[in-house]
């Protein structure tokens, strides 16, 4: 069965870093895990460069070989994401819902689910940095504040408010918020004064690194093609929904997206460390259900168009 | 137990006005409750507590709900039953029958997911219905069995299937909640008998002695087809908790004294609160009340804040406050969101310190430690003529509060003289963050309103929306010739106008000196005329060879080649600082070093020490 066949066969071979017989091994392995063709095909279409393989290993995430770090570079890239990866743990709920009374994890999927059509809906749209700031403060609020089910919404409606006034360049504003919320359900006094407990309870802490943030740093370093990385961006976004794949660390999760994006459209993987491998194993699941209501060309097509466009 | 459960049920549904409600909440969040029990973020080892502390958590956190209120008669005494706490439970809306209907949750009738193996093809009917909420992953088998589907016309664009416009989507406009409870409500007097049990039906509240249930039951509870996998991890962490569980005394139960004397002694010996105790405690101190600050003088006005000169009761320093209104709809405006996050995560000497936050329905009111003037005011009071040593001592503060910041990735935006405080040791620190944001990435586009034109860099003013750290440079670069020549560099009033100031000084930009440019629509269109650079000396002549230097490296036109602010703190031109200043510690302020002394400038007339506190103007820009 084809989606498991990359879980039973991930093509663990490890590819040298500047790995001249990256083409051949390529093309090898293409025939032996599944067909394919169909899909190189669409991806030389949509990127010039996608069947050369051009990317390094981000010399933070791998364990086995503690590379010297990048020289240093004038835009601070490498040091910021030092410090983002060091910040994770503070602003990473795990278990957010154990304390919650009404809410479970499918009425949170259910809750992440809105957030994303609203912000695939609106317009102009809203960076996916938007929503995933908005997620997590659903997320560190439910750890802390027992929630009604029924302020479930306005909490996600509030997190996203918050979210778009921190990230967007032009923010949401409160009536369009409570608009898109079930018609007559909620006031704009009501957002208000959820905005400021949320806020409080926060303690203003809305700088987080959010797997997204890793995600855009690792493609724009670790040079995957445009295909690669909006294949993983929608795998995040997606997963987003899932309780259990969120309580794995940001920064593991977006180089599991990239790693396996990669495996599918590129055909390599590189060694990780077993935190990743655990996320991969995961994020698999997720892709599988993917590829199973569309092919695989079709989901490429798709993403690229979402996020490249 | 069960009567205790249903005890509390009752009395989570208690009956309230909504006024009384609004305001408990209110209250409720100048304070988190000091007696919630959780510490942080909750591990897994929460997962652990036996039932009856389950139920105890659920009495004293207080619960945010809109829930509706049904039974109003009897629920006070219930309550009180159930201790004090549970009267902060809060809730916004009485008797709204819709949300109730809606309100069910019963495991037994939770919506069943095909497996991912493909076993069934055919898949409950509320699938088609709540299109919506699976339509990503459900794509394949609604393709095959409903092909008139509008949703997948031929006209689709491909990405629209990834996540599928709302308005095409039949159950889009139903209420979320009643996409939540749908499929799971059967019967009415299942309905009817779920509303008693709301809290208790949870099994992660109440009971994690019947875990082994919930993990039975959970094979139906899946809900996505994403959790089917989670079955056995999810299983194995169980297992592994009850080994755990096992493995404590058999009775954990402490007797009511026993913890009251606990609680004398710190809680935690290691010295680590919770956030949430750690906020009681700072509460009950005075901070994040108003009534800890004395307002002295107005400092200043803008469009949406004011900043007054106050005095804090609590330490008796002087403290500035701003005062943001909170009159319009739109609740916290950015700016004040921005700037509040990101002040929160900087800790540096050569940064403002806000001390507190103090956020009420009318106002949010930010306090900050109080410096004397800013660097606008610093120049005026010494005759626009600095001692060289300070322009040096000034601009090397500078950098190393902005290197701080772009370390972190977070760009000022809005570097001006207004916007850089001095107290009377010298100490310069960087100010409103109102424009400042974290840039995460390196493509993301953002407004080109921002810094106040006089030191806006070119790109900028030439309509650039991708700018990173080095937009905060030319800025740096304007205010260190300011500093040693006494007046503004580029002091333009319109777009065009500061661009040709610009031109004019340094020279018409060149395939040289700005590729860029020469493929800028703007540029091309305002076709300004060819001028030759101004040596750097003719305008500012008190300025040594490496200071020229260094300015010349900060005012370059192509944005990549202007000098970091960590190579600038290493240029030639503080050598003359000597070698410990790099070494300081960011919360160290320079002039811990003995070897740093501020001079006497040479044009400062000791008549404005004592008046320049308050001069008008003061910080204005601060507001904007």
């Amino acid at each position: 069965m084809f989606p498991s066949a990359i879980a039973m066969k991930p093509a663990l071979k490890f590819q040298s870093r500047r790995g001249s017989d990256g083409e051949t091994s390529d093309s090898d392995h293409c025939e032996d895990i599944y067909d394919v063709s169909p899909m190189l095909g669409c991806t030389d279409a949509l990127t010039s460069e996608a069947a050369a393989p051009k990317w390094s290993v981000p010399d933070q995430m791998v364990v086995d070989s503690p590379a010297p770090l990048a020289p240093a570079d004038p835009t601070y890239l490498d040091e910021w994401f030092l410090m983002m990866k060091s910040n994770e743990v503070k602003f990473h709920p795990v278990q957010s819902l154990n304390n919650q009374p009404q809410i479970t994890p499918e009425m949170r999927g259910l809750l992440v689910r809105w957030l994303t059509q609203v912000c695939q809906t609106v317009r102009p749209r809203l960076l996916p940095e938007t929503l995933f700031l908005a997620v997590n403060i659903v997320d560190r609020f439910l750890a802390v504040t027992p929630l009604g089910l029924d302020c479930l919404q306005l909490l996600g409606a509030t997190a996203l408010f918050i979210a778009a006034k921190m990230e967007e360049v032009h923010p949401l504003c409160a009536e369009e918020v409570v608009a898109m919320c079930d018609e007559g359900q909620y006031t704009r006094g009501q957002l208000r004064m959820l905005e400021r407990r949320v806020l409080s309870t926060l303690g203003f802490h809305l700088t987080v690194p959010t797997s997204i943030l890793f995600l855009e740093h690792l493609a724009a370093h670790g040079q995957y093609d445009q295909l690669t990385s909006c294949l993983a961006r929608h795998l995040l976004v997606t997963s987003l929904q899932d309780y259990v794949i969120c309580q794995h660390a940001p920064s593991s999760l977006a180089l599991a997206a990239l790693n396996l994006a990669s495996s599918l459209v590129n055909n390599m993987r590189m060694n990780t460390c077993p935190a990743v491998e655990r996320c991969i194993l995961d994020l698999q699941v997720v892709l599988m259900t993917m590829m199973d209501s569309l092919p695989l060309p079709d989901l490429l097509v798709a993403c690229y168009q979402q996020y490249c466009q | 137990m069960k009567k205790i459960k249903r005890r509390l049920s009752l009395t989570l549904r208690g009956g309230r006005g909504v006024d009384e409600s609004l305001s408990e909440l209110a209250e409720s969040m100048n304070i988190e409750e000091s007696n919630a029990k959780d510490n942080g973020w909750p591990s897994r080892s929460g997962k652990q507590k036996g039932s009856s502390k389950g139920l105890s958590k659920a009495e004293s956190a207080a619960i945010v709900t809109l829930q509706p209120l049904m039974e109003v008669e009897g629920s006070l005494s219930k309550k009180h039953q159930l201790g004090p706490n549970i009267s902060r439970m809060v809730s916004f809306f009485e008797g709204d029958q819709k949300i109730s209907k809606h309100f069910i949750r019963g495991k037994q009738h939770y919506r069943t997911m095909p497996s991912l193996a493909r076993k069934s093809k055919t898949e409950p009917d509320f699938f088609l219905n709540d299109g919506a909420s699976f339509r990503t992953l459900d794509k394949g088998r609604r393709m095959r069995k409903s092909e008139s589907d509008s949703f997948f016309d031929e006209g689709t664009k491909a990405s629209d299937k990834l996540f599928p416009i709302p308005t095409i989507d039949s159950n889009f406009n139903l209420p979320l909640w009643r996409r939540l409870s749908k499929g799971r409500m059967k019967t009415a007097e299942f309905h009817s008998s779920s509303r008693l049990c709301i809290v208790h039906e949870n099994a992660r509240l109440g009971s994690d002695g019947e875990s082994d249930q919930t993990s039975g039951t959970s094979n139906d509870d899946v809900h996505s087809p994403v959790k089917l996998r989670h079955k056995y991890p999810l299983q194995r962490r169980l297992s592994e908790d009850i080994t755990k569980r096992l493995s404590l005394p058999a009775d954990i139960h402490l007797p009511d004294n026993f913890l009251e004397k606990r609680s004398l002694s710190p809680p935690f010996p290691e010295g680590r609160l919770s956030r949430r105790m750690r906020r009681a405690s700072l509460h009950e101190i005075g901070f994040g009340k108003m009534e800890s600050y004395t307002k002295l003088d107005k400092l200043g006005e803008g469009t949406y804040a004011t900043v007054f000169k106050g005095k804090s009761k609590l330490t008796d320093n002087l403290v500035a406050l701003k005062e943001i209104r909170l009159e319009h709809e739109e609740g916290a405006p950015c700016t004040a969101i921005r700037e509040v996050s990101l002040l929160k995560d900087l800790k540096h000497a050569n940064i403002v310190t806000l001390h507190d936050i103090i956020h009420t329905e009318k106002s949010l009111t930010l306090v900050f430690e109080y410096l004397e003037k800013d660097l606008k005011q610093y120049m005026d009071d010494c005759g626009n003529i600095m001692s060289m040593t300070n322009v040096k001592l000034f601009l090397y503060q500078l950098l190393r509060g902005l290197n701080y910041c772009h370390r972190r990735r977070i760009l000022h935006r809005d570097l001006k003289p207004q916007n850089l405080l001095i107290n009377e040791k010298g100490e310069l620190k960087l100010a409103d963050f109102g424009l400042a944001r974290a840039k995460s990435v390196p493509t993301k586009t953002y407004s080109n309103e921002v810094v106040t034109l006089w030191y806006r860099p070119p790109d900028v003013l030439l309509g650039s929306t991708e700018y990173s750290t080095p937009i905060d440079m030319w800025g740096v670069g304007c205010i260190f010739y300011e500093m040693s020549a006494g007046r503004p560099l580029f002091p333009g009033s319109t777009v065009e106008d500061e661009l040709h100031l610009i031109f004019k000084t340094l020279g018409t930009p060149t395939a040289e000196t700005w590729p860029g440019a020469m493929t800028n629509e703007d540029f091309l269109m305002y076709n300004f005329p060819h001028y030759e650079p101004e040596p750097l000396v003719n305008l500012a002549p008190r300025l040594d060879a490496d200071g020229q230097d260094l300015a010349s490296k900060l005012l370059q036109y192509e944005a990549k080649w202007r000098i970091s602010a960590d190579e600038a703190m290493k240029h030639p031109y503080f050598n003359t600082l000597g070698p410990r200043i790099h070494k300081l510690p960011d919360t160290a302020s320079i002039f811990t070093l003995d070897e740093i002394r501020l001079a006497k400038d040479p044009g400062y007339k000791s008549s404005s020490v004592g008046s320049s506190g308050v001069g008008k103007g003061r910080r204005q820009s601060m507001l904007f």
